[in-house]
């Protein structure tokens, strides 16, 4: 009985044209794009269909840390960076020499700090992270498209000026894992993680008297049905997005990134419409000025980023919720524009968004995703007033 | 909005970028198979002793050493 109302509750059309979809790109890019580029973008595809399926995100769990002190997302997040820094730190300390991967590591200085605040706003304002803006827009949200087409022009606008932003103070790449041995390293960053989760647990028994527990468990008959059709229980995502983070490092050769797309398909409009984009800093050297001259599909996280976007349409269109109704008001039209803007800019500034700095950053070993989480929180915290004061929520204190 | 209406701006944004990508794949001029072979031998020899490529130049920590293509990490 169940079975038969998860089964028809999907949209079936839609689940048939998305799976004919994925595997038309599949076998094109495994024929004709050279590499492993096909494995990337089924990584995508099973992100996408983990994102949506346990409604990960970053930014509503923030804002419901920071609104009421429920920490149920931020104490997911935490075993996110735990779970998968006890996957990369043996990676990269070469503790496998025969997987060759690299750390995210990128300057830890002033255009990280104000990067990551000004992304803490837009997470808040856009109504989605990285991540979170991708599998919104896969699951067919309008406003989400809106945020995702002035995240580009943000991230766009931040290769113009990245160049003058790290001219400012800062220290260059810093990697605990080469200052102290992977093993220490990951011990510290566990204890770092342990504090953090006990003082957000705290936090929460502080205003409730009780925590909510992550779940993980669904009933045995349901299992299978929750998996294809979701909702998943939170773990299953904490485990998912872990496993395919490790999956993305293996395969690709770093951890899993995703803004970095965003600038280039922007780069690469400008250049279509008639711009120079290959004369700026940015794209006129290494890896950029290499993308901004080849196909888009050559790109690995762009290829994953199609992927995410497919993933969460099938998840959605699984779960019956692909392209749901919406009143799309003034004031969303206004915050989806700001906080694209903001995201795209403050990830170009913050070398990555929540998944390729704060997830990558952090759990590769590198002190720039540290900081960014610090700044990044700092910014959502903002953000949630601003919200408040844009009427978009109700007063702080008062319950959504 | 109604149910129909979103899915009707997600197809056509959707079709539109898949249109998009694929006139950029395809303005791309993929390389000659003659300079695509000459490319795939060439070797990188470093003798022993020598200096490895400094890092820090390159995009991806290990990428250039390890004879990976270069990557966006950290971009």
């Amino acid at each position: 009985m169940q079975s038969a109302n998860y089964t028809r509750s999907a949209d079936q059309n839609a689940v048939l044209a998305v799976s004919l979809a994925v595997l038309g790109i599949s076998l094109y890019v495994q024929q004709f794009i050279a590499g492993m580029q096909y494995l990337t973008f089924l990584i995508g595809v099973g992100l996408g269909i983990t994102l949506l399926h346990a409604a990960f995100g970053f930014s509503g769990g923030w804002r419901l840390f920071i609104r009421e002190q429920d920490g149920t997302g931020i104490r997911a997040q935490l075993l996110l960076l735990g779970i998968t820094s006890l996957l990369f730190f043996p990676i990269l300390g070469q503790v496998f020499p025969s997987i060759q991967a690299g750390a995210a590591l990128a300057p830890v200085g002033t255009s990280v700090m104000v990067g990551a605040f000004l992304f803490g706003i837009g997470m808040q304002l856009g109504g989605g992270c990285g991540s979170g803006t991708l599998y919104t827009m896969g699951q067919g949200q309008v406003d989400m498209l809106i945020t995702l087409t002035f995240f580009i022009i943000g991230a766009t606008l931040g290769t113009a000026h990245l160049h003058w932003w790290l001219s400012l103070p800062g220290y260059g790449n810093i990697s605990v894992i080469e200052h102290f041995g992977w093993w220490q390293a990951l011990l510290l960053q566990l204890v770092i993680l342990a504090a953090l989760y006990g003082l957000v647990r705290l936090l929460e028994i502080r205003r409730h008297g009780r925590i909510n527990p992550i779940k993980w468990q669904v009933p045995q008959h349901e299992i299978a049905q929750r998996f294809i059709h979701g909702r998943w229980p939170l773990w299953w995502g904490v485990i998912g997005l872990a496993v395919l983070n490790l999956a993305t490092l293996i395969v690709a050769g770093y951890p899993w990134s995703i803004t970095y797309a965003f600038g280039l398909w922007g780069a690469k409009i400008w250049a279509a419409v008639g711009g120079d984009p290959g004369s700026w800093v940015y794209w006129g050297s290494g890896y950029p000025g290499q993308s901004l001259n080849s196909s888009v599909l050559e790109d690995t996280t762009s290829v994953m980023d199609f992927g995410i976007i497919l993933g969460a349409m099938l998840a959605a269109a699984l779960a019956g919720k692909f392209a749901p109704a919406m009143k799309l008001t003034r004031t969303r039209v206004f915050t989806a524009v700001t906080g694209g803007l903001l995201l795209g800019y403050g990830a170009r500034l913050g070398f990555g968004c929540n998944i390729g700095a704060l997830v990558g950053g952090i759990t590769s070993g590198s002190l720039h995703g540290w900081l960014w989480m610090v700044a990044g929180f700092c910014g959502g915290i903002a953000g949630v007033h601003l919200r408040v004061w844009l009427k978009v929520d109700k007063p702080m204190g008062v319950q959504q | 909005m109604k149910r129909n209406q979103t899915r009707m701006i997600i197809g056509t944004a959707i079709s539109a970028a898949a249109i998009a990508v694929a006139i950029d794949h395809t303005r791309q001029r993929l390389p000659e198979p003659e300079q695509q072979l000459a490319s795939q031998e060439a070797v990188i020899i470093i003798d022993e002793g020598e200096e490895l490529p400094d890092e820090n130049n390159v995009d991806c920590g290990k990428s250039v050493a390890r004879g990976r293509r270069s990557s966006p990490c950290s971009l």
